[in-house]
């Protein structure tokens, strides 16, 4: 049976403690590396439930991050609609062409599901480029923020939105921990482990691979909002490929498969990338040689090896929680 | 309760099924044999829908299937074991029987609620491990167990959705004799209302288990009858069972 308070939830709880710590306590630069950090985060743990839960790898999951920025500018600046009813459009239509893709890609395997995903978003990428009433390759200015007076928070200080990002991924992490926990969970898994054998115990595993499809889709679409809101600014290069490839990287760092593990490979990457790019200009160098680092010394991620040893250790064993 | 009708099946020119048909009463039990490529597994696939068939129809329960989607097809209530060893590898014994009770449950679409909060699925899942003899490991990570508990593992999959006909592909295949007699008796501790339909190579079992044996070979029914008939049959002495042995 599983514990109210598995590692997971011990360390998101950790984080959270930390994060909301630490938007007090830095200056200006640190608040907005918050808040930008916290949007990766929200954004890789979309990405985590496809390829850590459904083992769906995709390298286009920027482009619904995209649509989220998109739908958000283009609704708020050339349409002046309020920002609330704009985030839940700006979901609900990342949810919407998540469908529609995931209708056609969801059957793929493998590397064919690679491409198809890299295609896809490439093609979101060029639309938005050529398009000159979305700002071209200059993209949309003006994005404004969600006003959140009434809740005691002025947005427009960046400890305030980092405060409220937080608040969001908490909620986003929340909801996607019962998502996954609930038999619809499970079945996820069971898919990932072992679609065929899904299939002859009667699931029709597409269906519920284009639902987890759409869940992230709507889930990158929310941080893809934030994120609009966050720079006041959204381009074509939000949904580039080289996007979905680093949270792709964020992920498999942290460790796939749980939604915590997304969460620190988010923050651990683009802290590193952050400290080692202001000592050298070769940083990429350091990167590249840190995720060969990982693949050789913690094949099941930064999260995943650490959960592993906890899970191993006395110390664990002894509050009375099993070894799963 | 399951019913065949000629299923024909080629690959260009290889003829993998010949219209073969085959008609199970509920209740009945009834052996597939055949030597190695008679297409005893196709079949088993043809019936599955894992392989669509060129032409022929499959009939569950009076429900024409013939169209349909595998997944479909087990939810119309086939249930079927794997020559392969076919399992969620990384779950635990209890994770891999309760991730199938979920299915047999039909609780795919719950997202609100726990999986944890099912209590009768957790108890279906023990009551099925105990079925298949796998109590003493239900918290072993199914890569740990022994090929033999893998294969009684493959057989309590099989059974957790509840089939009306539980198809067994070579459920003793590289098993021991002492894991064969598991296995044995555990095929017959099967409540009788059950229509099993069982590949097997081993004599023992097929005569243990069935009373009716369907003889393929080259794709198409050689021969079908009681065991009796079988074994004194001339085509499967010389086809099958080779002259030494009868």
């Amino acid at each position: 049976m599983k514990k109210l308070f598995t590692l997971d939830r011990f360390v998101a709880l950790f984080l959270i403690a930390l994060s909301l710590l630490l938007s007090e306590s830095v200056e200006y630069y640190g608040q907005e590396l918050i808040a930008e950090i916290t949007i990766l985060a929200i954004f890789a743990m979309s990405l985590d439930l496809l390829v850590g839960y459904a083992g769906l790898v995709s390298l286009g999951h920027a482009a619904f991050l995209g649509i989220g920025s998109y739908a958000t500018g283009i609704l708020t600046v050339q349409y002046g609609w309020e920002m609330f009813p704009t985030m839940l459009i700006s979901i609900a239509l990342a949810g919407l062409v998540s469908a529609l893709v995931g209708i056609f890609v969801v059957r793929l395997e493998g590397i064919f599901f690679i491409m198809i995903t890299l295609a896809v978003s490439q093609m979101f990428h060029a639309y938005f480029l050529k398009n000159r009433e979305f700002g071209g390759d200059d993209g949309m200015p003006g994005i404004q923020r969600l006003d959140l007076e009434a809740f005691g928070l002025t947005v427009f200080d960046p400890a305030d939105f980092a405060k409220f990002t937080l608040i969001v991924a908490v909620l986003v992490y929340i909801g996607l921990d019962l998502l996954m926990s609930s038999p619809f969970g499970r079945y996820l898994i069971g898919i990932h482990q072992n679609e065929n054998r899904m299939r002859s115990l009667g699931v029709p595993v597409e269906q519920y691979k284009l639902a987890i499809f759409i869940i992230a889709g709507m889930v990158a679409g929310l941080s893809g909002s934030l994120q609009a809101q966050h720079t006041g600014f959204v381009s074509p290069d939000a949904m580039f490929w080289t996007v979905s490839g680093v949270v792709l990287i964020m992920v498999i760092a942290g460790g796939t498969g749980s939604l915590v593990g997304a969460v620190v490979g988010a923050v651990i990457v683009r802290l590193l990338s952050h400290q080692i790019s202001s000592l050298t200009e070769h940083w990429m160098l350091f990167m590249g040689l840190f995720f060969i680092a990982i693949v050789l010394f913690a094949s099941d991620g930064i999260y995943g090896t650490f959960a592993k040893y906890c899970r191993r250790s006395r110390w664990w064993k002894s509050a009375g929680n099993s070894s799963d | 309760m399951l019913k065949a009708e000629v299923l024909r099946k080629s690959y260009g020119s290889l003829l993998v099924a010949n219209d073969v048909s085959l008609q199970l009463e509920k209740g009945e039990r009834r052996a597939v044999i055949g030597p190695n490529g008679a297409g005893k597994t196709t079949f088993f696939n043809l019936l599955t829908g894992e392989i669509k068939a060129d032409s022929g129809r499959v009939i569950i329960d009076g429900m024409d299937v013939s169209g349909q989607s595998s997944d479909a097809r087990a939810r119309a209530g086939l249930g079927r074991s794997f020559q392969k060893n076919n399992l969620f590898t990384d779950l635990s014994v209890i994770d891999n029987l309760s991730t199938a009770s979920a299915v047999a449950a039909r609780l795919g679409k719950v997202f609100w609620k726990p999986f944890s909060a099912f209590r009768e699925i957790r108890e279906d899942a023990e009551n099925l491990a105990e079925m298949v003899n796998l109590t003493e490991v239900l918290d072993t990570p199914v890569r740990n167990l022994s090929y033999g508990h893998q294969r009684q593992l493959e057989v309590g999959l099989a059974l957790a959705t509840k089939p009306k006909v539980l198809m067994l592909d070579e459920p003793t295949s590289g098993m021991s004799p002492e894991e064969t007699k598991v296995m044995l008796d555990l095929i017959i501790s099967l409540p009788q209302s059950l229509t099993i339909l069982i590949i097997e190579h081993d004599m023992d079992v097929v005569f243990g288990v069935t009373e009716k044996i369907t003889v393929l070979d080259y794709g198409s029914v050689l021969i079908e009858g009681s065991v009796e008939e079988v074994r004194n049959s001339q085509v499967v002495r010389k086809r099958y069972l080779g002259d030494a042995k009868a």
